[in-house]
């Protein structure tokens, strides 16, 4: 008996690194290759920048069960020109950790990095992990050409409207600072929507107005594109469709001023 | 490493809880229960890698349908950053059986379904109080799983307290990974969404 369970055991470790072995649709399996991307994104980018002061990108997002349609975004998209690109949320739709392996299938074909907010679809399961594991800190940063890229999760709902997501605090920290002078805040859920905790919704859009520095907060969510200025004080809100809506929005900025594109595919 | 160390652990104690449970069968006549008293003793242990329903789990069940078919209970766990531990409820039916001799047989095609359940706060059964009516429409801590496969049934020569071991292998997938392949059928293929497991069964003596 006890000979037969160790070739059990040995056969278990032999099949561990096939992963057609799954041990549960929330299983954490995340190849160290594929792990932080949006840090690895953060430091092409940098080690990238041309001379020119404009950047250019992509905005995109809930990718969510669309898989179909994204590869056919990457085969568009890579007909652009562009720095890098933001997938606003929602990457998969039930948390799952296959779901988010085959959207990183998919994305890695990009000519340039991506990176990812995390969206409320995300937070199912053990998605809040392989998030984590995949792209890294549910709120995180970074600059280039003096533009500081800031990723928020405002998945209110999914933390019980708790009043500590968004990270309002975590927002106005980072948005001081001279090592940059411009800056563009990026999360899945717009503040004025229902999901987004409705007593932090006007302390977002004062961190925005107030720091005199961004005129873009970028969403996802509603799976429908909108474009306006929606507390007016100049801060200009804009929602990406989801992927089956087969459209994306191209960005270019140059200090405070920019252009919008909605390209179709 | 310190993972493979840890699931080696939990595995061995996994086999000395079946061990045990096997040679408890082994009571001498007179102090056994008629044969129509012990119905509740499981006619085998399970013992299973992967399969969607843990890294291990361990197991419980009746043949049922005159042999034709098994019934089981498995608890699984999955060590590490996941941590999870789950409970299943297995139906396997036995659709081409080959008996070779009276010591081997083999199911050549097994079909069924199981149900598993996460537990743990964080997996919703039903969607909380919090969210609008509809706002997910699937449970997180349930899935709904079927599958194919096939097993060898033989008789081991000196095993203590078992009648049979079933050698069996699963291929399956479950309700969340079925709906993305039937909207994705050009990135996904079958293969993306199956998920396989091994495990084996030791009747007891009853």
């Amino acid at each position: 008996m006890r000979s037969f369970l160790s070739v059990f055991a040995l056969v278990a470790i032999l099949l561990s690194g096939c992963s057609l072995f799954e041990y549960h649709p929330y299983e954490v399996r995340v190849p160290n290759s594929e792990k932080n991307t949006n840090a690895k994104a953060f430091k092409s980018i940098q080690d990238n920048e041309s001379t020119s002061d404009t950047i250019r990108f992509i905005l995109m997002g809930d990718t969510q069960r669309f898989y179909d349609d994204v590869e056919d975004f990457v085969e568009r998209a890579n007909q652009e020109d562009f720095d890098f690109v933001l997938l606003d949320g929602d990457i998969s739709d039930f948390g799952i950790n296959d779901e988010f392996a085959w959207v990183h299938d998919i994305m890695k074909h990009l000519k340039k990095p991506y990176m990812a907010v995390i969206g409320n679809h995300d937070l199912s399961g053990n998605g809040e992990k392989v998030y984590e594991q995949r792209y890294g800190p549910l709120n995180d940063a970074f600059i280039t050409k003096r533009f500081k890229f800031i990723l928020l999760n405002t998945n209110s709902r999914e933390y019980k409207f708790n009043g500590h997501v968004p990270d309002i605090a975590y927002l106005q920290q980072q948005l001081i600072g001279d090592d940059f002078d411009r800056a563009i805040v990026v999360s899945h859920i717009p503040p004025y929507a229902d999901d987004f905790d409705p007593q932090l919704e006007q302390a977002y859009a004062t961190a925005l107005s107030g720091s005199g520095k961004v005129n873009l907060s970028l969403h996802g969510h509603t799976h429908n594109f909108a474009n306006t200025i929606h507390y007016d004080d100049g801060v200009r809100y804009l929602i990406s469709t989801s992927m089956d809506k087969r459209m994306f929005l191209h960005l270019t900025v140059v200090g405070d001023q920019y252009t919008i594109r909605e390209i179709y595919f | 490493m310190s993972k493979i160390l840890k699931a080696l652990t939990i595995f061995t104690l996994c086999a000395l809880i079946i061990t045990p449970t096997a040679h408890a069968q082994e009571l001498p006549d007179t102090l056994a229960l008629t044969k129509h008293q012990r119905w509740f003793i499981p006619d085998f242990g399970t013992l299973q890698y992967a399969g969607s329903i843990g890294m291990f789990s361990l197991g419980a069940g009746y043949n049922i349908i005159h042999k034709k078919a098994k019934l089981e209970a498995l608890f699984g766990i999955v060590p590490g950053i996941a941590n999870l531990e789950t409970a299943t409820l297995k139906f396997t039916g036995h659709t081409v059986n080959i008996r070779h001799s009276e010591n081997l047989t083999i199911h050549a095609l097994n079909a069924g379904i199981y149900l598993n359940y996460a537990f743990g706060r964080e997996f919703s059964s039903d969607l909380p109080g919090w969210y609008p009516s509809g706002y997910y429409w699937w449970s997180e801590a349930v899935r709904v799983n079927i599958f194919i496969g096939g097993d060898v049934s033989y008789t081991p020569p000196r095993l203590k307290g078992i009648r049979r071991l079933d050698l069996y292998y699963e291929l399956g997938t479950n309700e969340l990974k079925l709906v993305s392949y039937a909207q994705n059928t050009g990135y996904l293929s079958i293969w993306q969404i199956l998920h396989a497991g091994i495990g084996v069964r030791a009747h007891f003596h009853k």
